[in-house]
């Protein structure tokens, strides 16, 4: 009997044993791979983040920006309605110009294009007469498409005319003797019950949920990729098989190793995802502290179970296409699939209603995942709803190991190159 | 310690291996050669558990490949055709890996490591990844992995191929102190001359049947040829006469 064959250490049966040589193996090879290193550190810390944030620092830096300036209207006739011209320039808006005697709307349009006004407002003759007689005035405004400065000139004049349409109009009744309110018999007030405390939730129920599915395989992308058909590829896994270990024992530590990298991707994700939905962008919008998250322990359980099934799903899913694929590039292909698989559930949720998802699609994965992440984040998580998710992600993390399984023990499968 | 009887694997309906019966006692060195594609690493395939006989059966070191893969892989050190090692581990971190698949572990594993490398000369690279290794080291810790937990059989499947002429000779000394330490070795080889030193009997197959099995000296004989490559040549062109013609 060869030395020590069957044994394992002290205190290790040594199926864990074997299992567990297997998983630090491919976590080794893992981590000195620089894909791996890339998908799941670097990708989920810095990039990620990045790419959330740069839009809200750009909308904020831009809207900063245009409002260190007053718009400038050039107005031709606004001698026709003098108390209109003053009530504007009193709001500090909106810079008034009045338009040369003789300049016409090419010279104005000119002027326009070159940026030098943001927008031309044209009074006509007779509008002095037409207010006078309580009659509509038509204002014609010259707005440049596409020009933002230009567009929020236009919304600002737009709003100023309407208050000061309600000033004229309130004037006109009380002279007749007559109540303002006639003309608003309604008054509406909004209450939002949002306790503050779920904004922070609300928001990360938007994106994480999400963030996990893709990233459960885009997180363990390489490394299953590498212990199946890398494996075939470098001729290393013919010499695995040869070794007195169950194709159970190797499968289990390599799902393990996949779903290990694949769930610090993840978690590595949510932290930074949520560090910068919940500390990040408030100071970016000029609030400060974090945005609180009502989140009860049982949820938190709940949220990681979840993902922790999820992970080991995908990356049962990921093994069996690994071992099945011929070469490494037949294995991303069939990876990068998964994850647009993954990502259409996400696009028919956009179409659910956040409450009132019907129980059947707690039974499918990716569906369930994405529903019940969300419903814990908010604060509206049902039981029911989270005992089927689960139940149902186990039996689909059962039955994808088992795939995994049978084309690891199939010889066709093994030594087709 | 290898006993093959009617040993057959079938692909697609196209027999690629027919029938083969031989045995490969304690001691002793069993060169199989042939031609490409005449069924011999789908033979030591079979033998190493990989792959399933169609029909026939083989025992190695008494265990059955059909009934007790697990225990045949115990007691078999196999060297496939690619040494197929880890690039981004180091030479100790290749060994120890194995040494834990094969139940090994702490102070024996790591003196059985250290034993390993030094006798193959790569005790310097011990902490080297294997993907800076030359093709001749690569070879040699692919050797030191079979034989990792001490197998009292051996199957190497062409060993020397492509090595240079130094570490086809440290190949050639690890099979000859095999056979010293009461191994049985069963290998494949194309290098006729590298046979006819190593090997106590040889084996001649062809189109996945043997069409000659004994002593070096008796192969040529049977066939009255002078050296072994001649006796080769003249056995394959009785075989196959389209292969004869092909390998001459």
């Amino acid at each position: 009997m060869p030395r020590g064959w069957r044994g394992g250490p002290r205190g290790w049966p040594p199926v864990w044993f074997k299992i567990r040589a297997v998983w630090r193996r491919e976590l080794l090879d893992s981590v000195r791979d620089k894909r791996t290193l890339y998908m799941m550190v670097l990708l989920p810390i810095v990039l990620m983040p990045g790419i959330m944030l740069l839009g809200p620092v750009m909308a904020v830096r831009q809207q900063e920006s245009l409002a260190g300036q007053v718009p400038v209207a050039l107005v031709a006739g606004g001698d026709q309605l003098p108390g209109l011209m003053e009530w504007i320039k009193a709001t500090g808006a909106l810079a008034i110009e009045t338009a040369p005697p003789g300049s016409g709307p090419e010279e104005w349009a000119q002027r326009l294009g070159a940026g030098e006004v943001q927008l031309v407002v044209e009074l006509p003759p007779d509008a002095r007469d037409r207010a006078a007689a309580e009659e509509p005035v038509t204002v014609r405004v010259v707005v440049a498409g596409g020009n933002p400065r230009s567009a929020r000139a236009a919304a600002l004049w737009g709003a100023l005319l309407e208050r000061y349409s309600r000033e004229v109009i309130a004037g006109r009744l009380q002279a007749r003797g007559l109540s303002p309110g006639l003309l608003e018999p309604f008054v509406v007030e909004e209450h939002d019950i949002t306790p503050p405390a779920q904004w922070g939730g609300r928001i990360l129920g938007m994106l994480v949920p999400f963030f996990i599915v893709v990233w459960a395989v885009a997180g363990g992308m390489y490394t299953a990729i590498d212990a199946g058909a890398g494996e075939k590829e470098r001729n290393s896994l013919e010499s695995l098989i040869m070794t007195p270990v169950p194709g159970t024992v190797i499968v289990a530590g390599k799902a393990l190793a996949v779903a290990t990298i694949a769930m610090v991707a993840v978690l590595l994700l949510v932290l930074s995802t949520s560090v910068s939905m919940l500390y990040l962008l408030p100071r970016i919008i000029g609030a400060q502290g974090w945005l609180p998250v009502e989140l009860s322990p049982s949820g938190l359980l709940g949220l990681l179970a979840t993902m922790t099934l999820f992970v080991a799903f995908v990356s049962a899913v990921q093994l069996a296409f690994s071992v099945f694929s011929k070469s490494f590039r037949e294995a991303q292909a069939y990876v990068t699939g998964l994850m647009f698989a993954v990502m259409l559930p996400a696009v028919y949720l956009m179409f659910v209603e956040e409450t009132g998802a019907a129980l059947w699609m707690y039974l499918v994965p990716v569906l369930n995942v994405l529903l019940v992440c969300r419903e814990v984040l908010q604060g509206t998580a049902g039981l029911p709803q989270l005992l089927l998710t689960l139940g149902s992600l186990a039996a689909a993390a059962g039955l994808a190991f088992a795939l995994a399984l049978r084309a690891f023990a199939s010889e066709r499968v093994l030594f087709r190159t | 310690m290898i006993q093959a009887r009617g040993l057959e694997k079938v692909y697609g309906g196209r027999p690629v291996v027919r029938g083969l019966t031989f045995a490969v006692e304690p001691g002793e060195v069993l060169g199989l050669v042939g031609p490409n594609g005449a069924g011999k690493t789908t033979t030591l395939r079979m033998l190493a558990t990989t792959l399933r006989p169609t029909r026939g059966t083989a025992t190695v070191a008494g265990y059955d490949v059909v009934r007790e893969p697990l225990l045949v892989r115990a007691h078999v050190g196999v060297l496939p055709t690619d040494p197929g090692l880890y690039g981004r581990l180091t030479a100790a971190e290749n060994l120890r890996f194995y040494g834990h698949l094969c139940g090994l572990e702490g102070a024996p594993l790591e003196r059985r490591i250290d034993e390993l490398l030094e006798w193959l000369g790569l005790r310097e690279a011990k902490h080297q990844r294997t993907e800076e290794f030359s093709k001749g080291m690569r070879q040699k810790l692919a050797l030191a992995r079979a034989v990792i937990h001490d197998p009292p059989v051996l199957i190497l499947d062409e060993p020397t191929a492509g090595l240079d002429v130094l570490s086809s000779r440290a190949v050639i000394d690890f099979i000859r102190e095999s056979r010293q330490a009461g191994r049985s070795v069963l290998f494949s080889s194309h290098y006729l001359l590298e046979a006819d030193r190593v090997c106590d009997r040889i084996a001649i197959i062809v189109d996945g049947e043997i069409c000659a099995l004994g002593t070096p000296a008796e192969v040529c004989r049977a066939v009255g040829a002078a050296t072994l490559e001649d006796a080769f040549a003249a056995w394959v062109a009785r075989r196959a006469p389209g292969v004869a013609t092909r390998v001459v």
